[in-house]
């Protein structure tokens, strides 16, 4: 027994051993020259959940706002609260650095998704490695733990395309619309869905590094008060802007359609701000 | 007075015990805390002094104690009065000041107090070290699996906060009270001095030293094993060359011209490195004025890049750098290069005069313990171990060493100097720190 123990630690060790190994990438995944390797495109299995009730939210409206200046941040009302949302992550006084997820658990700091919880919410030299780029399919997760609560939901985005530089389809305001939606985990079979459907919010597209922030408060009908005990999310987006889609009738932001310049949604983060997890 | 003598050798054993708990817990690098026990060093090594002092007759040996303690007080003043300065961190540079010549001369103390058997001494250090390393092997194989770095080669990224690492270079570490991603070279460091463990196990017998033998073995093959999952071959190398001195020692030691020869290469080698090194600091000096394949050897290449950089900040503003860059620990990225070799992270730290000097010490040093190997009445495998641990060190530290230890933080920078390891072998240096007796002179005479 003594002389087989080593062996069968070594094996325990051995079959173990996939924490940090599970997905690994080549030296430019996701940052890639050509745009089209970009796109994330992880739906995870959440479709094979089995959903008992499916409900839609917010009764209170969002709130969004374009930055695009570092001198002039705009205030915007998370949780009752006027603050000041600035795009830096590297100073402690800012938004995204003192409200990103991957500070709460650090959890979330692994994975390609750990873009969206790093706390960098703009396009900014080495920053835009921290995007994520979507086709309108969006993506969906499962998140490294159970969520008990939270105070608001946000995310920071921004159109982009992959037409060469001094062609870029220059909007401000392009209008899209946001499905996002949350995976309360009920009983051992069983899941209620709850989205968010957030419609004509408007981005920025190929302008500079400016970003919408899109926020909001996550009230329910009586049925719910909180988002206790969601295990996943998924995220789509779709643009609902004909008209300026009509100039640019070689454009879409249907990643599969191989013959025309695509538009992509550069998520930079994403708020699930003052969260408790388990 | 002998109520006094009495005094000092009915609780020598105190102070023994205090010291081999200090250096052990350095070893295990606890809590990341080594400056905690770099000032229990200091006031060991004055309470070490007064116990030698009052039971050892020889007070020569203490006078030549002052050597290599006064270069290692000068190097370790000029890297506490350089750079942090604020908060804990003033702390740290006390702590600096008093830890260096402090746990070289906690060692010599230990030895002259002579209440432990040297092989007790080693197996102490070396225990606190493999548990350390112990828990790194079995966190970076549950966390990476076997020979990750030639596995995952061609595809080794993984993200962090949304950044992209490099899962070859790095592996699971206890570092302070967490584990976490360290890079390999830090881990590794520690790995080695384990496995130096191994070459004495030629001179003792499995059958007659059953239990010493066992616990060598386990504390070598700690150390063997970590460095052979990953595998870092780098680090392999520089034992199998280090261990080379047990297979000398073993089958050569009764050819004196073998040791000449080998001593000769070795003094070669040092001597061929020192001179590129010093090759290297004049052309920075004069401004970097190499040309052609000179250039290449001496700057553009990928080991030189690094040490170019703080050979060039060094001679930057008229010299203001020569005793160490300021504020080493900042953003400026030249300050924060890892040349991941000793010689030149000690320029970062106590300039160009420091460096020489604790070259100079590091040179003395060979030479004691070449006496030490001669002299000495340690057994064979005792001295193998403790030659080999100190050579893997100082080569180890001279190819490939980590002042940056986590891959996720790279302000997470500890200078050699301030690097608990350093301590524990400093502290084996002073053990087996040999100064001419008089007795022994006598029976030169």
């Amino acid at each position: 027994m003594n002389k087989r123990f080593p062996i069968l630690l070594m094996s325990i060790f051995a079959l173990a051993s996939c924490a940090k190994t599970n997905r690994l990438y080549d030296d430019n995944a996701y940052n890639h020259a050509e745009f089209d390797l970009n796109y994330y495109l992880e739906w995870e299995d959440i479709d094979e959940l089995n959903i008992a009730n499916e409900y839609q939210g917010p009764k209170s409206d969002f709130s969004s706002c374009a930055y695009s200046s570092e001198d002039d941040p705009p205030h915007v009302v998370i949780g009752g609260v006027e603050t000041e949302y600035t795009w830096d992550g590297e100073k402690e006084t800012q938004f995204g650095y003192n409200n990103n997820l991957s500070k709460t658990e650090k959890k979330f700091s692994y994975g390609v998704t750990s873009k969206l919880f790093d706390g960098r919410v703009r396009c900014e030299s080495l920053y835009q490695k921290s995007r994520v780029q979507l086709d309108k399919s969006g993506f969906a997760m499962y998140f490294p733990k159970q969520l008990l609560s939270t105070k608001y939901l946000g995310f920071a985005c921004r159109g982009g395309t992959d037409y060469p530089q001094g062609q870029e389809f220059s909007h401000n305001d392009l209008n899209v619309n946001f499905e996002w939606s949350f995976y309360i985990h009920l009983n051992t079979s069983e899941y209620n869905k709850i989205t968010y459907k957030l419609n004509n919010v408007k981005i920025p597209v190929d302008n500079g590094g400016n970003t919408t922030f899109v926020n909001f408060t996550p009230y329910f009908d009586d049925t719910f008060s909180e988002l206790y005990g969601a295990v996943a999310m998924s995220f789509r987006w779709e643009v609902n802007d004909e008209e300026k889609m009509a100039t640019r009738p070689d454009l879409t932001d249907d990643y599969t359609q191989k013959e025309k310049h695509h538009l992509a949604l550069m998520l930079y983060e994403v708020f699930i701000g003052d969260s408790i997890w388990h | 007075m002998a109520e006094k003598d009495n005094f000092f050798v009915k609780n020598k054993s105190i102070i023994t015990f205090l010291i081999l708990e200090v250096v052990a817990l350095t070893a295990f690098n606890f809590g990341n805390l080594s400056y905690i026990f770099g000032i229990a060093g200091g006031i060991l090594a004055v309470a070490g002094f007064a116990f030698v002092f009052n039971t050892e007759k020889d007070k020569k040996a203490l006078l030549w104690l002052l050597l290599p303690v006064g270069l290692l007080l000068f190097v370790s003043a000029l890297g506490s009065f350089n750079g942090y300065s604020k908060g804990i961190q003033s702390i740290s540079n006390v702590a600096l000041l008093i830890s260096l010549p402090s746990f070289f001369a906690i060692g010599f103390f230990l030895r002259k107090l002579g209440d432990v058997k040297p092989k007790t001494v080693l197996l102490v250090v070396g225990g606190a070290l493999a548990l350390i390393t112990l828990f790194g092997l079995a966190s970076t194989l549950i966390e990476y699996g076997f020979f990750y770095s030639l596995i995952y080669k061609d595809r080794p990224i993984y993200f962090y906060n949304g950044m992209p690492y490099d899962v070859t270079k790095e592996m699971y570490w206890l570092s302070g009270f967490e584990f976490g991603e360290v890079y390999i070279e830090y881990g590794s460091i520690f790995a080695i001095l384990c496995a130096s463990f191994l070459p004495g196990l030629l001179f003792i017998s499995p059958k007659k030293d059953r239990n010493e033998f066992i616990i060598s073995l386990a504390i070598g093959l700690v150390g063997f094993l970590t460095l052979l999952i990953i595998p870092n071959f780098k680090a392999i190398l520089v034992l199998a060359v280090a261990s080379a001195f047990g297979l000398v020692y073993k089958y050569l030691s009764n050819k004196p011209n073998a040791f000449k020869v080998i001593g000769g290469a070795f003094i070669g080698v040092v001597g061929l490195g020192l001179l590129f090194f010093i090759l290297a600091l004049v052309n920075a000096a004069i401004g970097f004025k190499f040309g052609g394949v000179l250039a290449r050897i001496f700057v553009n290449n990928e080991i030189m890049v690094g040490p170019s950089k703080v050979f060039a900040a060094l001679f930057y503003k008229g010299g203001k750098n020569l005793f160490g860059l300021q504020a080493y620990v900042s953003n400026e990225s030249t300050l924060l290069t890892d040349t991941h070799i000793f010689e030149v992270e000690l320029l970062k730290e106590v300039g160009i005069f420091g460096a020489i000097v604790f070259i100079a010490f590091v040179i003395m040093m060979g030479y004691f313990m070449y006496k030490y190997i001669r002299n000495s009445e340690d057994t064979k495998q005792v001295k193998t171990t403790f030659v080999v641990m100190i050579l893997s060190f100082f080569a180890i530290a001279s190819f490939s060493w980590a002042s940056i230890v986590a891959p996720h933080n790279e302000l997470s920078y500890v200078p050699f100097l301030r690097n608990s390891t350093l301590l524990v072998v400093l502290f084996l240096l002073g053990y087996i720190y040999m100064p001419p007796t008089k007795e022994k002179e006598k029976e030169h005479e």
